[in-house]
């Protein structure tokens, strides 16, 4: 192995990060290289030197208390968020679903009208205007006698008056 | 019991098991701080948030690392966030923040203090990345592949670092080492 290589390498090999292969060839280029056990003494007394340099200090003795008072207040503002979020479901849902209904009705008339336009364009203006009229009997329907021209009601009503004159 | 069972603990909506985590760790939380900060009140402040951002992201602790790995990354990050909020951290040049090599000092060693403060300076011009390392690896213990994981790097990129942060610090304190080496 090459000293450029091992030096490199010297760290993670006093810090036993090598399997039993690698730590072998390191230690073997060691005991060959002078200078590369150098190396590791120069490694060895930097970190007794930066251990020297631990200091150490504590958390106050109300490291606790604050974080318990922080939590609260978190668990506090999320309960919070969470009522509003339900209030809003309560008042809101109901009302958005029944919007929705009705808009739908709406755009279902809407597409009706332009169908009927749309089959009055294929017929014609003569015969638009009984589609037209057709549509609104429909939408007026009440009575037999509101029964559009040549319907079924139309008939039977004709059949009713004809037998009421043969008596 | 050990910390993945108190994470199941509190996951179950058992909050002692979250005080006993925080007993456990606040010392070496607020001590990493310190290093990173230089300043007792920061460090804990800095410690408050780590452990409220782990209480509130206990969900997604996967047992497959070290609880330890996983709380400490939260700290270097919040840590990192707070050096550049503040700009407290130069990239400047190394060669401009390494304070003077301690070899012309007097064939006496330096007083007990003076040298970790000598240490501390050179800790702390080091780059960012190097820095960060070399304060996990030497006084957290973690291995390579812990730190690789905290870092999001290779187990190669924290070899590198590790590899230059240490070439930096012999630079200056290269006095003090031949004196150690002794």
């Amino acid at each position: 192995m090459r000293c450029r290589k091992v030096r490199r390498r010297l760290s993670a090999f006093l810090d036993g990060e090598f399997g039993e292969r690698e730590k072998g060839r390191i230690a073997a280029h060691l005991k060959a290289c002078p200078a590369c056990g150098e190396e590791v003494k120069s490694l060895s007394s930097l970190s007794v030197l930066l251990k020297e340099e631990k200091e150490s200090i504590n958390p106050s003795p109300y490291f606790w208390g604050k974080l318990e008072q922080e939590i609260g207040l978190i668990e506090e503002s999320k309960s919070a968020w969470g009522q509003l979020w339900e209030s809003l479901n309560k008042a809101f849902v109901p009302a958005g679903a029944a919007a929705v209904l009705i808009f739908g009705l709406f755009i279902g008339i809407q597409l009706g009208q332009v169908v009927y336009s749309q089959v009055a364009d294929i017929l014609g203006p003569q015969d638009a205007s009984l589609v037209q009229q057709e549509f609104d009997q429909s939408l007026h329907l009440n009575t037999l006698d509101d029964f559009p021209r040549e319907s079924i009601g139309e008939i039977y009503k004709a059949l009713l008056a004809e037998n009421d004159l043969s008596d | 019991m050990n910390e993945i069972d108190l994470i199941r603990q509190f996951r179950l909506g058992d909050k002692s098991a979250f005080r006993r985590l925080v007993e456990r760790y606040q010392h070496s939380v607020i001590n990493l701080s310190y290093r990173f900060l230089r300043n007792k009140e920061e460090a804990e402040d800095m410690t408050q948030e780590t452990f409220l951002k782990a209480y509130l992201s206990a969900h997604r602790y996967q047992p497959t690392t070290k609880f330890s790995a996983w709380l400490f990354k939260i700290a270097v990050n919040s840590c990192l966030n707070r050096l550049r909020d503040k700009k407290k951290f130069s990239f400047s040049r190394l060669e401009e923040n390494l304070p003077a090599p301690a070899m012309d000092q007097p064939d006496n060693c330096l007083e007990r203090d003076q040298l970790k403060g000598l240490v501390r300076e050179a800790i702390d011009s080091l780059p960012e990345n190097q820095r960060t390392v070399i304060l996990l690896n030497q006084y957290e213990e973690f291995s390579y592949q812990e730190m690789a994981r905290m870092l999001d790097c290779s187990v190669s990129a924290v070899e590198s670092r590790l590899f230059r942060a240490k070439e930096n610090l012999r630079k200056v304190l290269a006095g003090q080492i031949k004196k150690e080496a002794i």
